[in-house]
């Protein structure tokens, strides 16, 4: 059996064809090939095809293009030349008015395909070569030649069914949207696509298993055009799915990277830094690192994309003017901040504490009902240290939330002499805090009073106490009676600096021992 | 970062032999100091008194990182905390810092010294040493899944402060089975 010219063109890379009109549905056959333009009518049905510029040339000639189109024989032209041609849209009206198929090939290597009318073989190895053509003129391209030449219109879809770009008439495209709203749940549940009714039809493009996307074309068509359509959806999923491995990959690496560089574990400051230049990161300056947490409220989980903070930081660094690199690592946002200015000590911490300010802000405006902290790790002057700076930010974030409930930003140099007390050992500390509060915490445990809590509540916000009571939600009078209750069962005058400092302390490293067990 | 190891230890059969203690000892020419130690604790939950036995945990933030002025330790990408002593200067940070008292100061180097899970030994494809010569199998070491370790940290919560923050990179079965005793003729 013979095949059609448009079975033909399936065996010919996508890459390298323009399709300058409409593919008829109808399989066009022809038993001649000519290599000029004929005198006279033709005898059987023929394909022209030339190679030479100067043939196509004619093309540009009305009268010539109306005189051979009446030709009957007349099946189809092929231009045959790397170099681009086109010709005038009223020209291009003519062939497609007449339904004579006009293509232009790139590459002359495949015109022999046109001369073995039997079937002949795919050879799979093209494979390779379609893709890389795919690679260089991308899917956009594909998907618009083929819509014209299959007069088709083609909607992409993502996984999540969202649509990303669309080709085809104005109103061709309206219809299918139409059609899209219809069954766009349907489509969402996977539901099976041959129940889906027309008259639209989604090619599936199923990328390494892992994921679905979809291109909607109509469902009216031959099946040489449907084939086509397969191929373009074909090459696409190897597409994406070899994009899909070197983006896995590279994250892998950039993983590993980020891994070494917070734990330390890398031959030479010089690897470092080589390593960071791969990532666009620049080690060889210092660097601050912020930590920051973020709990969601409920519902917000599926609508954050982590990818949106990312690029939010980023812009927000780069309208302060500042070179911000965030990241995700063990369920936490990471910020490192290049800093290689020369500043004074406290200066410093407040340049950090700013920009991490502003990003809580940023976050805090796009996840309003969230919970985000961020603790900030010391300044070292050579970001091997970045290692050290990460866990004094975690520290910073851990313990930042048990001691200074109220502050979303912690500065692990702000821990002050609180930082010593992860280093003693918890039977010290609890027995420091009963020394003080032991009365307290019977009375609490006995009587339901809330003597504890009064007093962290008391020490928040530095013995305010309007403060103090409105936070308590209880009268100041009845504060103050309670306050002289606390100073009666410890023994201790809360107006003597010394000694309020030490339950200070106790009380602190009671919620320390209690938050952490 | 995917799988990273951690130690596994069944309290139901940790026999109190001290046999890993000693295989580490002679393995690395160890004296006057363990690098893993057999412990002795009792708690509500547990009447009998339980034996555990104890080492650098590897944990998952380790305070040694980041309290080493020389920055001699670092994590591996498998989980294993190294120390690299080369540059110690005996500021003894690491040994009070650490919630678990891992680092000790090595006599003979009189520089700080830990366990290192046998490091050379896993890439070569065996066991830590301490592992292979538990007779009753009670020390173990498996891999999990770095995003899984929160759910299995220890049951029993040791109440050092810091730990709960380090994340220990141990595995504990703590339900005593109940002894069962078979009268016997004779």
């Amino acid at each position: 059996m013979k095949n059609s010219f448009q079975e033909i063109l399936l065996h010919i890379p996508l890459h390298h064809l323009t399709f300058m009109t409409p593919l008829p549905k109808n399989p066009v056959y022809y038993t001649r090939i000519k290599h000029e333009w004929p005198q006279d009518w033709l005898k059987s049905p023929s394909l022209l095809v030339f190679e030479k510029y100067e043939e196509f040339e004619k093309l540009h000639r009305k009268e010539f293009v109306l005189k051979i189109i009446q030709d009957s024989h007349l099946m189809g032209i092929v231009l045959c030349s790397q170099r681009k041609f086109s010709c005038s849209e009223e020209i291009g009206a003519i062939f497609r008015q007449c339904g004579i198929p006009l293509v232009h090939i790139h590459d002359s290597s495949y015109l022999p395909l046109l001369e073995h009318t039997h079937q002949s073989l795919y050879p799979y190895s093209q494979i390779s070569e379609e893709l890389n053509g795919m690679v260089d003129k991308g899917f956009t391209y594909y998907a618009r030649e083929l819509s014209r030449a299959l007069e088709t219109p083609g909607l992409y879809l993502d996984q999540y069914c969202r649509l990303l770009w669309q080709t085809g008439t104005e109103q061709e495209i309206k219809e299918a949207e139409g059609w899209l709203r219809k069954y766009y749940t349907d489509l969402k549940n996977g539901k099976d696509v041959k129940a889906i009714p027309g008259p639209f039809e989604p090619y599936i493009m199923n990328i390494a298993g892992l994921s679905k996307q979809f291109l909607i074309a109509s469902a009216d068509l031959a099946d040489w055009q449907k084939r086509m359509l397969h191929k373009l959806t074909g090459l696409t999923s190897l597409l994406l799915q070899t994009e899909e491995i070197f983006r896995v990959q590279q994250e892998r690496f950039k993983e590993h990277f980020i891994y070494d560089l917070l734990y330390h574990k890398f031959e030479s400051e010089t690897m470092m830094i080589k390593q960071g230049k791969a990532w666009g990161w620049n080690l060889e300056k210092p660097h601050h690192l912020l930590c920051i947490h973020i709990e969601l409220a409920d519902g917000e989980e599926q609508e954050l994309s982590p990818e949106v903070l990312l690029s939010d930081i980023e812009s927000e660094g780069e309208s302060m003017g500042e070179t911000l690199h965030p990241f995700l690592f063990q369920e936490q946002l990471i910020v490192l901040i290049e800093d290689e200015e020369e500043r004074a000590k406290g200066e410093r911490e407040r340049f950090a504490a700013k920009i991490a300010e502003k990003i809580h802000r940023k976050i805090s405006g796009r996840l309003p009902g969230a919970v985000c902290k961020i603790g900030i790790g010391k300044w070292y002057p050579q970001s091997i240290h970045l290692n050290k700076s990460y866990q004094e930010a975690r520290l910073a974030l851990k313990f930042g939330s048990i001691w200074f409930r109220e502050k979303q930003i912690c500065h692990i140099e702000n821990f002050g002499v609180l930082s010593l007390l992860v280093h003693i050992h918890k039977d010290i500390l609890y027995d420091f805090s009963q020394k003080y509060l032991s009365p307290l915490l019977e009375s609490d445990r006995e009587n339901g009073t809330e003597y504890v809590h009064t007093l962290d509540v008391y020490f928040q916000h530095q013995g305010k106490m309007n403060d103090v009571s409105e936070a308590l939600f209880i009268h100041v009078n009845t504060l103050r009676n309670r306050l002289r209750k606390i100073e009666e069962l410890t023994g201790m005058d809360l107006q003597d600096k010394e000694q309020t400092m030490n339950l200070y302390f106790a009380v602190r490293i009671y919620f320390f021992i209690h938050s952490i067990q | 970062m995917a799988d990273q190891y951690v130690f596994c230890v069944d309290f139901n059969k940790c026999i109190a032999c001290k046999t890993c203690e000693m295989a580490c000892n002679e393995y690395y020419g160890l004296e006057g100091i363990h690098r893993r130690k057999v412990v002795f604790f009792q708690t509500e939950i547990l009447d009998n008194v339980v034996h555990f036995t104890i080492s650098c945990n590897h944990c998952q933030n380790p305070v040694c990182v980041s309290i080493c002025p020389q920055n001699n330790f670092h994590k591996r990408r498998d989980g294993i905390v190294v120390l690299q002593s080369n540059n110690c200067r005996t500021c003894l940070r690491c040994v009070t810092a650490c919630p678990f008292r891992a680092p000790k100061i090595n006599p003979k180097t009189n520089r700080a010294d830990k366990c290192n899970m046998c490091v050379e030994r896993i890439e070569r494809g065996f066991k830590p040493v301490c592992v292979e010569s538990c007779v009753t199998h009670a020390l173990n070491i498996m891999k999990v899944d770095s995003a899984k370790r929160k759910s299995m940290a220890m049951e029993h919560k040791t109440r050092i402060p810091l730990e709960s923050y380090t994340n220990p990179s141990i595995v504990s079965t703590t339900k005593k089975k109940k002894r069962t005793i078979f009268l016997r003729e004779g």
